[in-house]
């Protein structure tokens, strides 16, 4: 298959989930501008890699999975980066931009800003749990941690965003 | 808190979600009735995620054929890579060194370089006053229309240079979800350029193929 036929193949499946991965990179990330460099990064990475998906999976799976992996590097890296050369508390950068703040009047708003409160982690894993209907096992695959990490940090992640949502409403 | 309700408060979330099993569910509904703080817990949580489930906003229209773009960008790039970079940088030496050569010789220059097809190409490309990159440059056109230089933006003396991703359908029409990869950084000359772009049409290659490529139109048109 040439190259030019393996693009044409994947358009289909990229005009099919490009939505819903960039819903998810947005859930992921909280912030428009890495959303779409996350969901753009992780349909790159796929049609790179297309021939050797034989289709053994459901293709949603398979691009969610690069799309976790791609935003957990963004977020390892932006850990490095930060540990190197700004020491600024990881909170504080997890704030939604201003333009956002200043619009927090709806409970979609609302949500969005305690989500980007939380721990990077913590709310892949929400987010992932609750948006995506994922299994516990599931996610500490893709995450790389154990099951009992997972259950365990779903549930304080919940009291903390109820609080935090909570404290908004 | 009630006794009952440690065993109950972990199963709230997965109820809320209607993931219990059989026998969890019936326990919750058990102690629900007779618990106003569970109940509150269970509405708190059902709203919640609710909220998390809300639809999403879509990706920008230009997502799909930026993402296009940047995979063909790449799959050239890659196979340009597999190259050994000696092996491209002796041959762009070596054609330095021959094209000055052949340059020197005014020969050369007066009566063979016009023949190239380098140089007709070129010309071409100035008298029809735009350029194509990728597969597309390859088509026919069936119709162009050039964009609208209009006396305001000659007056104010415009000038720019804009690139714009397109697609091509199976008529060889323009798939009006346009990109714009470099802007002439005036809106006006912007929207002329994608105006005009949006009616040309091509004679495809093959039946029922789609193509891609990049235009470059030059403000004020060079022609």
């Amino acid at each position: 298959m040439s190259k030019e036929d393996t693009v044409n193949e994947f358009e289909s499946v990229l005009r099919t989930w490009s939505d819903r991965i960039y819903g998810l990179a947005l859930r992921l990330s909280c912030r428009t501008d890495e959303a779409e460099e996350i969901a753009q990064e992780t349909f790159v990475k796929a049609c790179e890699h297309w021939e050797d998906f034989q289709g053994d999976s459901d293709p949603g799976t398979w691009l969610y999975r690069i799309c976790v992996n791609v935003w957990k590097n963004r977020v390892r890296s932006e850990v490095r980066r930060r540990f190197w050369f700004d020491r600024q508390p990881q909170a504080a950068e997890a704030e939604p931009p201003p333009s956002r703040k200043l619009e927090a009047n709806d409970r979609r708003q609302c949500l969005d800003k305690a989500l980007a409160r939380l721990e990077p982690d913590d709310r892949a894993i929400l987010v992932m749990r609750e948006v995506e209907d994922r299994s516990c096992e599931e996610i500490a695959e893709w995450l790389d941690i154990p099951v009992g990490t997972v259950k365990s940090r779903l549930s304080r992640t919940r009291e903390k965003l109820k609080k935090l949502y909570g404290d908004m409403e | 808190m009630n006794p009952d309700c440690k065993t109950i408060d972990p199963l709230l979330a997965d109820a809320a979600a209607d993931r219990l099993a059989e026998i969890e569910q019936q326990h919750v509904e058990r102690h629900l009735p007779s618990c106003t703080s569970c109940q509150t817990s269970l509405q708190r949580l059902r709203l919640l995620r609710s909220d998390l489930k809300s639809p999403m906003p879509s990706a920008p229209v230009w997502f799909t054929s930026n993402v296009l773009y940047q995979v063909r960008r790449r799959k050239e790039g890659r196979y340009r890579s597999q190259k050994p970079r000696v092996a491209i940088w002796t041959g762009v030496t070596c054609a330095t060194a021959l094209a000055m050569v052949f340059l020197s010789d005014k020969q050369f220059t007066t009566r063979l370089l016009p023949r190239m097809n380098l140089v007709s190409i070129e010309t071409q490309n100035a008298k029809r006053g735009f350029e194509i990159t990728g597969p597309a440059a390859s088509l026919k056109i069936a119709h162009q229309v050039s964009p609208e230089y209009s006396e305001s933006a000659r007056q104010q003396n415009l000038t720019g240079v804009i690139e714009i991703y397109f697609m091509t359908d199976t008529e060889g029409a323009v798939d009006p979800n346009l990109r714009v990869v470099k802007t002439t950084g005036h809106k006006v000359l912007d929207q002329s350029a994608l105006h005009a772009l949006q009616q040309w049409k091509f004679v495809p290659n093959a039946p029922n193929k789609t193509d891609w490529g990049v235009i470059t139109f030059h403000f004020p048109p060079s022609f």
